[in-house]
């Protein structure tokens, strides 16, 4: 009698000789199947590779017409999971298209909320976050841009002409104008 | 809606899980599927012990009947409805009516004698 490992082996032959023979002879068949249920042609050929997968890991039924309906079914399914997918993923897109405040409540309704509202979140503090650069002088705003960009002292002494007294009363000036800024909720 | 039956009076929809349940509670027995099409005579049918119901993947949502270990059908909750017979014999039976007009009618074979038991 053949020891676990070594059966599972053979049944795992047994399975690739049948999907080969199956692809053979039917893979028409399956890749209309596939393009029945999915958008695109490259999301079909991406269900029928799963469904083969599936096939490998689970069928465990006989070569014969049986095969071939495993088959039909399961790549039906595989088609409309990828399909489920991608309409989740165009419904996190939509939320960051400029379309109105509509728009935006629609995404956050959809399916992934946790992401939705993390979008939201990070859009609420880059909009405070350009309020306040907006309140400083031209030049507090371009030491700190190009300081927030990951540029040296001495680039930005470099890039814009500046002494070093300049560039370091600047930065002081404007942080404290945020601070100020923060602190009275003028934002 | 495809394939009334003539049971048409009696039987109720159920859900697809509610068969499955049923279903399982059949493995071993013998059974008979028989299938028709809307509108038509079919006349063709299955009859053989239920091996398994599988469940198939990726989301184990459809479902394989596995009968005498080599034949069988596939049934999908996405385009089928279930409905659900009186239990006149205490068996009752369900019938699948699929989107594209074919159902299938599951039963368990039940012997004469153990069906009507106060005849013998």
């Amino acid at each position: 009698m053949a020891s676990p490992p070594q059966n599972q082996t053979s049944e795992r032959e047994r399975r690739a000789q049948l999907l080969d023979q199956l692809l053979r002879t039917e893979r028409g068949r399956l890749i209309r199947q596939a393009r029945y249920h999915s958008r695109r042609a490259e999301d079909a050929e991406d269900a029928l590779g799963d469904a083969c997968v599936q096939f490998l890991r689970f069928y465990g039924g006989q070569a014969d017409d049986h095969a071939l309906r495993w088959m039909l079914l399961v790549t039906k399914r595989c088609a409309w999971a990828i399909r489920r997918k991608a309409m989740a993923r165009e419904s996190r897109y939509r939320l960051i298209a400029p379309e109105g405040e509509d728009e935006l409540v629609e995404a956050i309704i959809a399916d992934d909320r946790s992401d939705a509202a993390e979008l939201v979140e990070r859009g609420e503090e880059t909009a405070t976050v350009l309020s306040l650069i907006e309140q400083l002088k031209p030049d507090e705003r371009t030491a700190l841009i190009l300081l927030g960009l990951g540029c040296t002292y001495a680039e930005i002494r470099e890039l814009r002409g500046w002494s070093k007294t300049k560039l370091n009363r600047c930065l002081s000036e404007g942080r404290a104008r945020v601070r100020q800024l923060l602190e009275r909720g003028e934002v | 809606m495809p394939a009334p039956s003539s049971h048409m009076d009696e039987q109720r929809q159920i859900e697809f899980t509610d068969a499955l349940g049923w279903l399982q509670g059949l493995i071993g027995a013998e059974i008979k599927a028989t299938v028709n099409y809307y509108g038509q005579f079919f006349g063709c049918g299955l009859q053989g012990a239920l091996n398994r119901v599988e469940t198939l993947p990726p989301d184990h949502e459809a479902i394989a009947l596995v009968m005498d270990e080599k034949t069988g059908f596939y049934l999908d909750p996405a385009d089928t409805e279930v409905y659900a017979g009186p239990e006149i014999t205490g068996d009752g039976w369900l019938e699948f009516r699929t989107a594209f007009g074919i159902s299938v009618l599951v039963e368990r074979v039940v012997a004469e004698d153990d069906a009507f038991p106060m005849l013998r």
